[in-house]
């Protein structure tokens, strides 16, 4: 489903007055496609992702998936947390039924989707673990397999490899693309990681710290999966360090 | 868990910091805390038995076998059983109606901050009078007997239980509501199933608290406001000047207190499993 946001306004009130994080914001990510937030730490990437899952208000503006206005958070958009979010209480198994259960899937066909979930994420026999028994690798395919159980027509994702070792981003990353090439759901992610942005998206779209400016929206002209020490690889993750150094400027000049 | 002599709040920090200590390590601590526990009876009946061959008064200081031996006799007197049984009914009796209003209290006021702003100045007002304070009002309202002790027990408890479930719910992170909503949990249903479970272990060990207090404050009110009970039988022991009766009543005391907590120990891990994997 394709995603929308149109003149998108959001200030909050601090000791010295308004801060205005998002001002006149317009941003479209279309149907299946992987759109990356990129931009320095505090230039409003997670209150934009709120925004659109609908925990957040914007003063002004539209959000729409499809051709629904958003009007607070709901199963159509999955959502993956920085720090997860699992239920503690639940085991694996409660947390990815947890969205079938509200959403009213049937027993059995919760059951199938459970299996194709955990397979998918490489989780088979950990159902019955509790996310405090999980690797902080385990407990991130968890929160994937969750996100997609309510089989949302946009994932949002908030750093979601920000929790864990190197190694493990990386491997993390090349299955969530795996899984995404599978599924060719709509994605919202944000990072301010440079080779996470080359490697999943279609669209990286640097954002200023000055009222959430759009810096610039480069489109990732490479064959998935992608090859890391390829040199047009290089030439996007340089080009992208360029435009988060003019971020970055922006963010001296607004302090 | 911890040495005899540590109060409730300690044995609930070291409950927590020990299940902290997962796997091998932890079973080490616990295997170690057990044979503190042998060592400190044993210095607490050393020093006991010392003390009674120095005063050598059965009125002062009895034999430890003495007051053993009058232990064994208590636990089959009926009479102090049924002393025994009417206090703890009313232990029970004030604990459930703390709990049916420290708990509702606790999850208003930790879900609304307007709530908890009105009543926490409120709480802690009351909190500071100390609780044998109110021993004298509560027979003048409730006359002798069930009634003040009950309401002693009631108020003692209520406290723990508001301020242990108040964290509780404020301890949760907003991520967890957040990600209920957007998996399709109403505004409603965010109660049953994110505070509730959430929340499982913070409002048992307010019932710990609370009864530990109870027990605690309950012998004590019996002393003055009954005619009946448990402390009631104490004061008379020693107005009979029977004193290897009444330390054999102190550790019965203190046996039941520690059954009692041991029971909501064991209640708190089949509740939350969740919280004591390792
Ligand atoms: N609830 C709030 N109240 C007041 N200010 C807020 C609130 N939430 C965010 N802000 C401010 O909005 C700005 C953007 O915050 P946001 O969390 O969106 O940044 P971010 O781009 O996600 O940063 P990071 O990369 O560090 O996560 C920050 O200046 C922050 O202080
Ligand atoms: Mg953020």
């Amino acid at each position: 489903m394709r995603l929308e946001i149109r003149d998108v306004h959001k200030r909050f009130a601090n000791g010295a007055g308004d801060h205005i994080v998002i001002e006149r914001m317009d941003l479209s990510v279309g149907e299946g496609e992987f759109v990356t937030l990129l931009g320095p730490s505090g230039c409003g990437k997670t209150t934009l992702l709120n925004i659109v899952a609908g925990f957040v208000r914007p003063e002004r503006g539209t959000v729409r998936v499809g051709d629904r206005p958003v009007e607070g958070p709901g199963p159509d958009r999955g959502v993956i947390f920085q720090d997860y979010a699992l239920f503690p209480w639940l085991t694996v198994r409660g947390n990815v039924e947890y969205p079938m259960r509200r959403t009213g899937i049937k027993t059995r066909e919760r059951a199938e989707r459970l299996q194709a979930l955990l397979r998918m994420a490489h989780l088979e026999g950990k159902e019955r673990l509790y996310p405090a028994q999980l690797s902080g690798g385990m407990k991130q395919r968890t929160a994937v397999c969750r996100a997609l159980a309510s089989d949302p027509q946009v994932l949002l994702m908030d750093e979601p490899f920000g929790a864990v070792d190197f190694q493990m981003r990386l491997k993390l990353q090349e299955e969530l693309e795996r899984i995404w090439v599978e599924n060719r759901i709509t994605v919202l992610m944000v990072t301010h990681d440079v080779q996470e942005a080359v490697y999943m998206s279609d669209r990286v779209i640097v954002m200023s710290p000055d009222r959430g400016r759009i810096i610039d929206d480069v489109r990732i002209d490479l064959p998935r999966p992608r090859e890391r020490r390829s040199e047009r690889y290089h030439e996007y993750t340089d080009l992208l360090l360029d435009r988060l150094g003019e971020a970055f400027a922006d963010a001296r000049a607004e302090s | 868990m911890a040495s005899a002599g540590s109060s409730l709040v300690d044995r609930v920090g070291d409950e927590e910091i020990l299940t902290g200590t997962g796997g091998v390590d932890g079973r080490g601590a616990r295997g170690r805390q057990s044979w503190w526990w042998v060592l400190s009876l044993i210095i607490v009946f050393g020093v006991w038995q010392v003390a009674a061959w120095r005063y050598d008064s059965d009125l002062l200081m009895p034999q430890p076998v003495d007051a053993l031996r009058a232990l064994g006799e208590a636990v089959v007197d009926p009479i102090v059983l049924t002393n025994l049984g009417i206090t703890v009914r009313r232990v029970l009796i004030g604990f459930v109606i703390s709990m049916a209003i420290g708990v509702p209290v606790g999850y208003l006021m930790g879900h609304s901050p307007r709530v908890g702003e009105v009543m926490d100045p409120l709480i802690n007002t009351f909190r500071q009078v100390p609780i044998m304070a109110w021993v004298p009002l509560s027979i003048i309202w409730f006359g002798l007997g069930d009634g003040p002790t009950i309401f002693i027990i009631t108020f003692v408890g209520v406290f723990a239980i508001i301020l242990s479930t108040v964290a509780g719910v404020r301890a949760i992170p907003i991520e967890l509501f957040h990600a209920a909503r957007s998996m399709g949990a109403s505004r409603s249903g965010l109660f049953r199933d994110v505070v509730l479970p959430a929340t499982v272990p913070d409002v048992v060990t307010g019932a710990r608290l609370a009864l530990g207090a109870a027990w605690g404050s309950v012998i004590c009110a019996e002393f003055i406001a009954t005619s009946a009970g448990y402390g009631y039988l104490m004061v008379r022991a020693q107005s009979m000047m029977a004193t290897d009766r009444l330390m054999a009543l102190m550790i019965l005391g203190a046996l039941v207190g520690f059954l009692i907590d041991r029971g909501l120990v064991y209640a708190n891990r089949q509740l939350a499993k969740w919280r004591y994997l390792t």
